[in-house]
């Protein structure tokens, strides 16, 4: 598949084409970080969190590729490792201990959210993700859901948000999120 | 919240809105609290949807197999097997094939070919075992008997159902007779051993032997003989061919009288020419069963 066509598809958010793409090049952009200390999983972890960056870019069509995919991943998954190992050298013990609050934090209250998006529907979870994190426009939703318009998945996506909410808001009081 | 203000919201944790619109909105949020505190927990939850979807892709990124081709060919059990069983059966049909060829250099009878003869009756007279008891020749029946040849001879000489262990190894032995007694019957006693009762005489191995022929234009007679089994090809068809046949303990001896001349049938599974029977001593005793019978 050429790098033209696979674009193409991971832009329509084509899922496929995000898989054929991460097995096509995960030796090579795992390399990159088993060959400067880093484990397997960090290695995994880095190449995935650069390959969604390129998802995002390429379904919100910010994505205006002017080398081969393969570069333009390469050097996210580089930049991305640099960083990593930027935060290991520069983290004291004291501002470990107090990362880790704030990541223990942000876990339960994702923790809470989580629970709460599972308990939505099937169509809701994927409006709202699609929406969210994908970046599609309501036109795409409408497409990729087959909706019958724009204003349906407008409708339908509104209508979820305020399920989650509604959801959210009923279990937890806001202060269990900012106490 | 209204419709129009979750747009705003999104628009704002999402990065959308102009400058100007940005210090628009977070002036209001900065009069009203709880429009802060609302816009904080959509965040959460607005985070809380793309960490959803992006454990979801990730999951879905840790499924698929990543086990390079070369290796995942190796962990397919039904692809082992079946290149197992593909080299298995390439070493036997190779072991085979070169037994095969071994063999075939053994028997050399490979390489002979004789068509096989018009479906015909051919009739020949043929002699069954001469009883021999007490010295005298008791009987020698000669029969006629109609014999279909239409088998290649080839096939008769590669009878697969005729181990070579089951080959009864034919060695005739002769007692030659005293020409100046031939006149008595004398001259034909055997030895003591050769003294056989009629059950003895009368066991399987003196079985009628069976014969096929083959005609051909070939003036030579050649023939196969084992295991009670004599084939002959020649050209028969303007003169018959006489088979004398001599039991005793000591064996079976086979002569075949042919255009005046005798031959001598050994046992051989290779198709041979008959050899002449060129003793005088023997054809002079072959000469006296045939006109004693």
């Amino acid at each position: 598949m050429k790098d033209s066509e696979i674009l193409n598809r991971i832009s329509c958010g084509d899922e496929q084409a995000l898989d054929y793409l991460y097995k096509k090049y995960y030796r090579m952009m795992t390399r990159i970080v088993l060959s400067n200390d880093g484990t397997e999983e960090e290695a995994k972890d880095v190449y995935q969190e650069a390959l969604l960056v390129f998802w995002q870019k390429a379904v919100r069509k910010d994505l205006i590729l002017t080398s081969k995919i393969s570069t333009y991943l390469y050097s996210i998954c580089l930049n991305q490792w640099r960083k990593e190992l930027d935060r290991k050298s520069r983290l004291s013990s004291e501002r470990v201990e107090g990362e880790y609050f704030q990541q223990h934090d942000s876990k339960e209250r994702l923790k809470i959210v989580t629970g709460c998006i599972e308990e939505l529907g099937d169509v809701c979870k994927k409006v709202l993700t699609y929406y969210y994190f994908d970046g599609m426009n309501m036109q795409e939703i409408a497409n990729k859901m087959q909706f019958a318009n724009t204003d349906t998945a407008k409708t339908k996506k509104y209508k979820c948000k305020k399920k989650l909410d509604s959801l959210i808001k009923l279990r937890y009081t806001t202060e269990d999120f900012f106490d | 919240m209204s419709e129009l203000f979750q747009e705003k919201i999104d628009d704002y944790h999402a990065g959308k809105m102009t400058p100007d619109e940005v210090d628009s909105f977070e002036r209001e949020l900065a009069k009203d609290p709880s429009l802060l505190s609302e816009s904080n927990l959509q965040k959460e939850i607005i985070d809380g949807l793309k960490g959803y979807r992006k454990s979801q892709l990730k999951s879905r990124l840790d499924a698929i197999d990543l086990t390079p081709a070369w290796t995942s060919f190796g962990s397919q059990p039904a692809l082992i097997k079946s290149l197992l069983g593909v080299s298995v059966a390439t070493i036997i049909g190779t072991g085979i094939y070169f037994y095969g060829e071994s063999d075939k250099k053994v028997t050399p009878l490979s390489d002979v070919t004789i068509d096989a003869p018009r479906p015909e009756s051919i009739t020949f007279d043929r002699i069954t075992p001469a009883k021999i008891f007490d010295g005298k020749i008791n009987s020698l029946e000669t029969t006629s008997k109609s014999l279909e040849t239409n088998q290649k001879a080839e096939d008769f000489a590669t009878d697969k159902t005729i181990s070579k262990e089951d080959k009864k190894v034919f060695v005739p032995s002769f007692e030659v007779p005293e020409i100046t007694s031939l006149q008595d019957d004398k001259a034909l006693q055997t030895s003591f051993s050769d003294e056989l009762s009629g059950d003895e005489l009368s066991k399987p191995t003196r079985d009628p032997i069976e014969v096929e022929t083959e005609i051909t234009k070939s003036l030579d007679v050649r023939y196969k003989y084992y295991d009670g089994k004599l084939f002959l090809s020649g050209d028969f068809d303007k003169v018959p061919y006489e088979i004398l046949e001599i039991n005793s303990a000591n064996g079976r001896r086979i002569y075949i009288k042919y255009l005046n001349k005798y031959y001598k049938v050994e046992t051989t599974d290779r198709l041979s020419i008959l050899p002449e029977v060129v003793e005088q001593k023997v054809i002079e005793e072959l000469r006296i069963l045939r006109e004693s019978k």
